[in-house]
């Protein structure tokens, strides 16, 4: 297989939470562990998880929004972590990032010409003012707007439009992975399908790969080629797209899939209902990070930690119990 | 192709529809414009000379020496003078247009006074005489400009401060922003009198000592909510998403974020310049403001304790001052209402 | 359907919104009824009017900017929108409950869990003694499913998570044992298995307490799991009423349609999503006639018409707002 785009080696982020003045103890939230992956060229991988679970640090520390306390990030087998000044910006340009909320990641105060070109200047793609005028009217045909929208503001835009238009400042400068952060989630049910579709158009003629980062499985499942899921910082199972719902061998993600409700008829399948909730862990966790509400929880969950295990080629879970699940 | 943002037109709008602010700033306005052309309404140097058949104009702007109208001296003419020597009456045809207030802020008109100044209120000095012979209303005229210019330029020199420093604190956090603060602790507990009293003594009274002692307090203000807004505003993904789209810090700064910290500035500005009047009259009042001949509404309601019984010297500026303030505290409301996103939060 | 079991009856509902000087009607004459014990949900996207026809149901709405433009709402006979305030503080918390979408803001951060969720009680009970009231509360907090309730009644909302806070919030709605719970959107704030524990809940109490529901959401899986009974609502009108093993057996209208193809399943293999065209428009914007006909695919002649489509019967008791189906109506409502 050819170099993957993206590398994840060991991945640690603890947020401090309470240093006290003497900066004697410190606590921290370890909001990512240990989490290594691959991105490979026009390739999708959907990274899910519920809200807290540290998706989103990942994403953000992929594009140095974020410094990881500990482990690397390769692009294509170059690490990372000390890319400064025309390096990081060179870097920037290849990887792009699709922000959740489509209020607020589009400065209220720029035209969508402004906006969509911003990166065409900054990384001096294209230097003539007409030119550049010509290419934004381009690509906002792609995204599907009509291109006399160029001198409005966001205001005038209802949410799928606005996320078409942070589609379009990502594309505009051509990067090589986009790492969409629930791009969908804020937007209605009939609009959501018309952005996946966008999305799932622009990567084919793009031949763009995507970090698909949700707590949708279901939306996960139709877009992404490879899935990890993440429970608590940990990943806790990575598998191809299918294999993970036909072979599912880790217990968070057999209650994840059986909690989704589904307009079918047979509504009534076996659930899994979990007990309690997930908490914020300032300590370390010593056994397996989803014990405390694992149905099948047996005393070497709480002493040890799971190893990855390939049950299936290319399908690893972090479960000691995996084959049984 | 420019069109304004659709919000800054519907503040603009709403600014409009506030009737008491808009008025407010209309006159505001004109008083100021007008204030500019003081000379021409209140002085002592005639808009208009006819000598000989030539026609001399504005007098204010352009010295005619004495020698120009037949006198002898190359020092500027005595207009008031000129207008009764025979040289100046015999020929026909020769006039001299005074201002509507024929006297200058500056100069004692103590020959032409029949009593003692202060004098009050006559038909010649509409809002009477100071107690060196000066006219009142020529003086309150100069003093206006004066204090809204004082005021206008502190707030300029307050807005570039107070953005530029809360702007970094606010965008940058962590250790500068805790460094600052403290030194902005420190400074705002010096004790600001004593320090006018201080520089006035060892530079000198003056309007640019002033305006320099007040600008290094004056900002701490705007600071607090610049730095606010801006801790606010670069939480938003706009600023994440241009920061990948390799716009450097510094038009981070100025380009994504200020444009949406504006509202604090625009709605702080009025009551700014009324704490500069103020202070400035306050300073005046005291002794400690703008040095002596200066036109100056304070230094007018010291003497107005002084003669307390010459109630034209403490009544009339108070009332101007009164005015002014009020006049720019509608604005100020105004303002405020406008940018307030509450529809329902507006009193009528 | 026997009228005297009827619960809710709303009957040709308008409501009004007046916003920086535009008129728009959000909710544009909608009927329905809700029957003791039944089970109904409204599904809509945002923006629909589907909140805002809940809040009519208790009188919430804040006046102005909302304005009851016309209709009747009956609550076990009584007319809700005539009635007199003290009348109407009566209904609301003791014969209807209300579950808010938002668990850490419909909960007052200064006070302790215990005294908000006893809150109906002392208003509805004054006669009741402390202790008594004390007991309740345990009690019921101890049927939402929390662990620990005496420590969770002297504890602060933001002590508690997301799903034990919402857990609190319906133990609030349930105190006083409602025949009416309203949930809206009860679990769009919290995870998939949250969700799951919430949901499993408020069935299990619905059934315990023998309860009408009208569950809001925009979630369709949702409503097939909780729901007897489906209304779907499309810019401020019903587009669909039906059960809803027959709305998700053969949804008829398209927009019903459109909703349910939109949303990737599990079980489907992916390739390109259908989606439905254009936006959902804004309520000033909305058009006299079929409000979907610009963004729907099958549209006819008769759609431009500028009369709104009658809620046809095609079968019993599923009842569709389309053109459509006019040939085939049994009748209309």
């Amino acid at each position: 297989m050819s170099i993957p785009i993206i590398e994840v080696k060991k991945l640690k982020k603890y947020f401090p939470v309470r240093a006290n003045i003497l900066f004697m103890q410190k606590e921290y939230i370890r909001a990512v562990e240990n989490v290594s992956f691959k991105i490979y060229p026009q390739e999708t991988v959907g990274l899910v998880g519920e809200s807290g679970c540290g998706k989103t640090t990942i994403g953000r520390m992929i594009v140095h929004l974020e410094q990881p306390t500990r482990g690397d990030i390769y692009y294509t087998g170059e690490n990372t972590r000390r890319f400064r000044g025309k390096q990081l910006k060179a870097y920037r340009k290849k990887i792009q990032y699709i922000f959740q909320d489509p209020y607020s990641s589009l400065n209220p105060r720029k035209i969508v010409y402004n906006i969509i070109s911003m990166g065409l200047r900054n990384f001096h793609i294209i230097k003539d003012n007409r030119k550049r005028k010509e290419k934004v009217s381009e690509i906002l045909e792609q995204v599907g707007l009509p291109p006399d929208y160029l001198f409005n503001y966001p205001h005038e835009f209802s949410g799928g439009q606005r996320q078409r238009i942070s589609i379009a400042r990502t594309i505009a400068v051509k990067p090589d992975l986009i790492i969409c952060d629930e791009p969908v989630s804020a937007l209605d049910v009939s609009i959501q399908a018309q952005v996946i579709n966008l999305l799932k158009e622009l990567k084919n003629e793009l031949y763009l790969s995507i970090l698909f980062i949700s707590h949708d499985l279901a939306l996960v499942k139709h877009i992404s080629d490879r899935i990890l899921v993440m429970y608590r910082g940990y990943i806790v199972e990575s598998a191809p797209s299918a294999s993970l719902f036909e072979n599912t061998s880790h217990p968070y993600t057999k209650a994840l899939i059986s909690a989704i409700p589904e307009p079918g008829l047979d509504a009534h399948k076996g659930r899994i209902i979990l007990k309690g909730d997930v908490t914020a862990v300032t300590g370390e966790i010593k056994g397996c990070c989803f014990e405390d509400r694992c149905y099948m929880s047996r005393d070497i969950c709480k002493r040890e930690p799971p190893l990855g295990r390939q049950l299936i080629p290319g399908h690893v879970s972090y479960c000691h119990f995996a084959e049984k699940v | 192709m420019f069109k304004s943002s659709p919000e800054t037109t519907r503040r603009i709008k709403r600014f409009f529809k506030i009737k008491r602010a808009i008025v407010s700033l209309f006159i505001l306005i004109i008083l100021y414009v007008i204030s500019f052309f003081s000379e021409l309404i209140a002085n002592d140097k005639p808009i208009l000379i006819q000598y000989n058949g030539k026609l001399y104009f504005f007098a204010a702007y352009n010295l005619y020496p004495d020698k120009t109208f037949g006198g002898n001296y190359d020092t500027e003419t005595q207009y008031r003078e000129l207008s009764k020597t025979d040289r100046f009456t015999s020929t026909k045809g020769n006039f001299i247009l005074f201002p509507p207030i024929p006297y200058s802020p500056y100069t004692s008109n103590l020959n032409e006074l029949t009593k003692n100044p202060p004098t009050p209120p006559d038909g010649r000095h509409l809002l009477g005489t100071d107690d060196r012979g000066r006219d009142v209303f020529a003086r309150l005229l100069y003093g206006f400009r004066v204090s809204m210019s004082f005021a206008i330029i502190l707030l300029i020199i307050e807005i570039i401060i107070g953005v530029i420093i809360g702007a970094l604190q606010g965008y940058s956090g962590g250790f500068f922003d805790l460094t600052a603060q403290r030194f902005i602790e420190i400074l705002s507990a010096l004790p600001f009198l004593y320090i006018i009293i201080l520089t006035g003594n060892i530079f000198g009274q003056g309007f640019n000592t002033l305006i320099i002692v007040m600008s290094i307090f004056n900002w701490i203000g705007l600071s607090y909510y610049i730095r606010a807004e801006f801790l606010r505003i670069k939480k938003f993904q706009f600023v994440d998403a241009a920061k990948l789209l390799g716009t450097g810090d510094i038009k981070i700064l100025f380009s994504e974020i200020l444009p949406n910290a504006l509202v604090p500035i625009i709605t702080f500005a009025p009551f700014s310049l009324i704490a500069a009047i103020q202070t400035l009259s306050a300073l005046d009042y005291l002794g400690f403001g703008l040095p002596a001949p200066t036109p100056s509404w304070g230094e007018l309601m010291r003497q107005g304790m002084e003669h307390l019984s010459s109630f034209w010297l403490s009544v009339y500026p108070f009332i101007a001052l009164f005015l002014t303030l009020l006049l720019l505290a509608f604005v100020g409301e105004g303002l405020r209402e406008a940018m307030d996103p509450k529809e329902y939060a507006r009193m009528e | 359907m026997n009228v005297n079991h009827e619960l809710v009856n709303v009957k040709n509902l308008t409501i009004g919104f007046t916003v920086e000087e535009l008129h728009f009607e959000a909710v544009d004459s909608i009927s329905f009824s809700i029957s003791e014990s039944e089970s109904v949900g409204l599904v809509g996207e945002s923006g629909c009017g589907k909140t805002i026809t809940s809040m009519a149901l208790i009188r919430l709405l804040p006046s102005p900017p909302a304005l009851i433009k016309g209709g009747n709402i009956f609550f076990h006979g009584k007319n809700i929108l005539t009635m007199l305030p003290e009348d109407l503080k009566k209904i609301r918390g003791r014969e209807i409950g209300v579950i808010f979408q938002e668990p850490m803001t419909s909960l007052n951060p200064v006070k302790k869990i215990g005294i908000q969720v006893s809150e109906p009680l002392r208003i509805h009970f004054p006669g009741l003694r402390k202790k008594e009231i004390y007991e309740k509360t345990i009690l019921m907090l101890k049927e939402v499913g929390l662990s620990y309730p005496e420590r969770v009644y002297s504890a602060y909302p933001h002590m508690l998570s997301g799903g034990m806070r919402q857990r609190a919030g319906i133990a609030t709605a349930m105190i006083c044992k409602p025949r009416l719970l309203i949930a809206d959107e009860p679990t769009t704030a919290l995870d998939v298995t949250i969700q799951a524990q919430i949901m499993d809940l408020i069935k299990n109490l619905k059934q315990e307490h023998n309860m009408s529901l009208l569950l809001i959401t925009h979630n369709l899986g949702l409503v097939a799991e909780m729901c007897k009974r489906v209304i779907v609502m499309y810019a401020g009108r019903f587009a669909e009423i039906a059960s809803s093993k027959s709305l998700f057996h053969s949804p008829l209208h398209p927009y019903t349609e459109g909703l349910m193809t939109s949303i990737p399943l599990l079980t489907d293999e992916g390739c390109l999503l259908t989606s439905i065209p254009g936006s959902v428009p804004h309520p000033a914007d909305y058009l006299k006639g079929c409000r979907f006909m610009p963004r729907c695919i099958r549209k006819i002649k008769r759609c431009m018409r500028k009369i709104p489509p009658p809620l046809f019967l095609i079968d019993t008791d599923h009842y569709v707002s389309c053109w459509l189906y006019e040939k085939q109506a049994k009748g209309s409502l």
